[in-house]
Formats: C-alpha cells, structure tokens, sequence
C-alpha cells in the first residue's frame, strides 16, 4: 500500500479543518476517499460551530426562582436548592462526569461507580476462601431479608437474609434454578442510588454465608445480586445478572 | 473481589461498626453522594425515579440547557420556561429515557429543541392572529440556525471554559478571533508545533464531548 492510499489520521485532518494544508500525497488522497471525507466532514462542522461559538455561549446559571418553579410544579418535598456549581465543585463535576462513549449497560456504570476500600479487598478474599463451616448458631437474629428473583432472560429464584453472629453481620443465601453459564456467580452488595458495589465472593454450592464487612452500611447497599462472572481474571461485576431482590428489615 | 476504583479517597463506603445506622442517610451526605456519581450514574438514578438524581441533572446541566434555550429565544423570560418545561416534562417523562441509548444532557437538550419549536410555533401562531386582526406587528425573530447548531456552540463554549491554559486562550484566539495557527503562535511567542499540538488535542476533545452530550434524537 502506497502512502497515497492510507488514509488521513484523525490529528491531521483536525488540523486541516482549521486550515493548515494537508501533505501533497495526503491531499490527494482525501480528495477522493469517501472515508476520509466523512471524517473531514466532521472536523470541519465541528471548527465552524467553534468560529460562530462567542464568549455569550458559556453557559450562564439561571435564576434560582427556576429551579424554585421546577420543585414547586412537580411538588418535591423538602428539595434543597441545587447551588450554582462554583469553581471548587465545577472540578469536581469535571473529574467525575464520564467523558467516555456510552456503555450499554447500566451495570457498566455502575462498575465504574464502583469502590472499595483496602479493608472490604480483604474481606472480600476472605470470603472466597470461606470453605470453613460456619459455626452453629442457634437461630441468629435476622436484621433484613429479600427474596431473589430472576432477571430477565434468566432463571431461578432465591432467598437472601442479614444476620447478626459474634464475628458481626453475615449474608445467608440460598437459591435455586439459577440459569446456568460458563463461568461462576458471585454474591455482591449494590447501592441502589450510586450503583456503587460490593463483591462478597464467590457462590459455589446453592447456599452460601458471607461475612458483611465492618463498616459496610446496609442502609445504602441494599440490594443483593447474584451474577454470572466469566473466568477471565477481571475482577467487575460482568453486568450479567441471574437474580436480585432488596433488603428490608 | 473487587470493583474499579474511581474515588478511593473521597468516597464514603460506609460507616465504623456499631455507629448507628439509619434509614435515610443525611441530607449532606446524599448530596455528597450525588455530587460524586458519575453523568452515567446520575442518568441510571433518573431513569430509576431518584429525586436527587432530578436535582443533580439540574445542578450540572441546567445552565446548559437555559443558556440554549436563552441563545434561541433570546429572551431571558422565554428561556426560563423553556427550562422549567423541559425538566418539569423529563421529569415525569422519565420512564421514556434509556440511559443505555443517550447520556442524560443529550436527553434533555433533546427535549429542549422539541419545547423550542413549541415555544416559536406559539409566536408565529400569536403573530398570524395579531396580523390577521389587520394590525401591523414586527416580525418575530426567527432563529436562523438549528437548535442542535445552537446547543453545538453553548457546549462547545462550556469546554472551552473548562480548558487549562495556554490550551483555553489558544482556542480562543483561534474560534472567537479567527487567528491562524501562525499568527497564534507569534501573538503568544509559542512555537508553531506546540500551538498545533494544543489545537488538536482541543479539538478531540471538543469533538468527544459533542458526541456523548450532543442532542439526542
């Protein structure tokens, strides 16, 4: 393949919509390739819309009785007003807001919401060990249950319940019928409102116990999910759910 | 096992053993919860009926779309109930957005364009009425460019503020003064090659933002 017949790279064409020449071979090249025309294309939108854009087109805050209309018309109760975001949380917004292509699954987002602290990685691995039988505990007192239930385009069905033992909370599970796949499930804790998760190990059998690690408020991880992992050494949830249910007291 | 770490230092996972736990977690720390999430998760939490996920869209992309619909409209009052609608409609809406499909801002600036036709064709239909009485009327301005050109240049506007130096007044020079590269790189006594390398890395950063926040059909 002669240099002609490569196409343009991305940089170059960029530059070139915003008028520098492109080599001779290149030009020649672009001229007549759709491909590269369709690319050009953008580049060239994209610097015409940056020409027209002034210094009024940063956005500017609205009006606080806006916000006030909005909370008022569709009645939130107790809403706090959101503030102008001010340089200190404009970084704050910038640094957190997924400048990236779209996932296509919520649990994708969710991952990358995820966090963890040391202490939970090592609770985390002491629960893939946990071969070791629980120690009989007469009736444990249950903190919060849930029932699982099946995605869709999956099977089986569960119970999963939070109980209080010597060596703190435990997560009893049980299920049934799972929908089957290469790889293993796992058990995890997710925050409903921030898809921020817990993995809690691996489920080997139809029942499992799991320690809570210390700390962990249930209040804000709510939901336990039971998914299918592929055997491929990444430690994300693989957004393959087989069955979920949230606890309550 | 594990998840991805984004913010190990300014998150909180949880709380110390034996600290009470309650039911609703405190208002300030829902907002610092809200104010971490990613675009994506405030999008699954809206979709989801969240009402902080209502008041965080509205904290980071409100500006946005009152500024479009101000650009548009050109008035300021316009612009606010242009911007009370379009929440107030994706709000109960909600069940309607995907957040697999679109990201949350080009949603919502999707909803903005449609209340910004709603919002001419009323003038053009108060101007048919008042020419129609026999009244002279000036003429409504209509808006020579498209509301997605429009929404382009107010999110091109708010990367640009967002850019660090030498890169933001580089760009500036370059779309509001319509300077060459060369001429760029003498104003600023900068080499030639160095304002092209801060041009192009602008430039794919512009053009990212506008495919993940730009109006969704």
């Amino acid at each position: 393949m002669s240099q002609s017949e490569m196409h343009a790279p991305d940089d170059l064409l960029a530059l070139h919509a915003m008028g520098d020449p492109l080599p001779d071979a290149m030009g020649r090249h672009v001229a007549t390739c759709q491909q590269c025309q369709v690319e050009l294309d953008q580049w060239t939108g994209l610097v015409a819309s940056g020409r027209r854009t002034s210094p009024a087109d940063v956005p500017g805050e609205p009006s606080a009785q806006v916000w006030a209309a909005i909370a008022d018309e569709l009645g939130i109760s107790g809403s706090s007003t959101p503030s102008a975001p001010d340089s200190a949380t404009a970084d704050v917004v910038d640094i957190s807001s997924g400048r990236r292509r779209w996932s296509t699954s919520w649990l994708v987002a969710a991952s990358v919401a995820g966090i963890v602290g040391g202490a939970l990685l090592t609770a985390g691995g002491v629960a893939l060990n946990g071969s070791e039988p629980a120690a009989p505990v007469a009736a444990p007192p249950v903190i919060a249950r849930t029932s699982l239930a099946a995605l869709p385009d999956h099977q089986g069905g569960g119970a999963a319940t939070i109980v209080e033992t010597d060596d703190g909370d435990e997560l009893v599970i049980d299920v049934s019928d799972l929908s089957t796949g290469d790889g293993f499930y796992e058990v995890w804790l997710i925050d409903p409102k921030t898809f921020q998760m817990v993995g809690l190990g691996a489920l080997v059998d139809d029942a499992g116990r799991f320690p809570i690690p210390d700390g962990l408020d249930l209040s804000q991880y709510s939901v336990v999910d039971v998914s299918l992992e592929p055997l491929d050494g990444d430690p994300v949830h693989s957004t393959d759910s087989v069955v979920r249910g949230e606890l309550s007291a | 096992m594990t998840v991805v770490l984004e913010f190990p230092h300014r998150a909180t996972v949880g709380r110390v053993a034996n600290d009470p736990v309650p039911l609703n977690p405190a208002a300030s720390e829902a907002g610092r919860i809200a104010e971490l999430a990613t675009d994506a998760a405030v999008g699954v939490a809206f979709a989801d009926g969240h009402e902080w996920a209502l008041e965080e869209a509205y904290r980071r992309w409100g500006a946005l779309i009152h500024t479009v619909a101000l650009r548009a409209t050109g008035s300021a009052h316009d612009a606010d109930d242009v911007a009370q609608s379009v929440f107030v409609s994706a709000w109960r809406g909600r069940h309607r957005y995907s957040p697999d499909r679109a990201a949350l801002p080009a949603w919502l600036l999707g909803i903005t364009k449609r209340r910004i036709a709603d919002h001419w064709d009323a003038r053009s239909r108060e101007q048919r009425r008042i020419e129609a009485a026999g009244h002279a009327s000036e003429s409504v301005p209509q808006s020579e460019e498209s509301v997605e050109q429009v929404a382009d240049r107010v999110l091109i506007a708010d990367e640009l503020s967002r850019l660090d130096q030498p890169q933001r007044q580089i760009m500036e020079l370059a779309f509001f003064d319509d300077l060459t590269h060369h001429q760029i790189s003498e104003r600023l006594a900068m080499p030639l090659g160095t304002v092209k390398g801060h041009i192009r890395r602008s430039l794919i950063r512009l053009r990212s933002r506008l495919e993940v926040d730009g109006v969704a059909v």
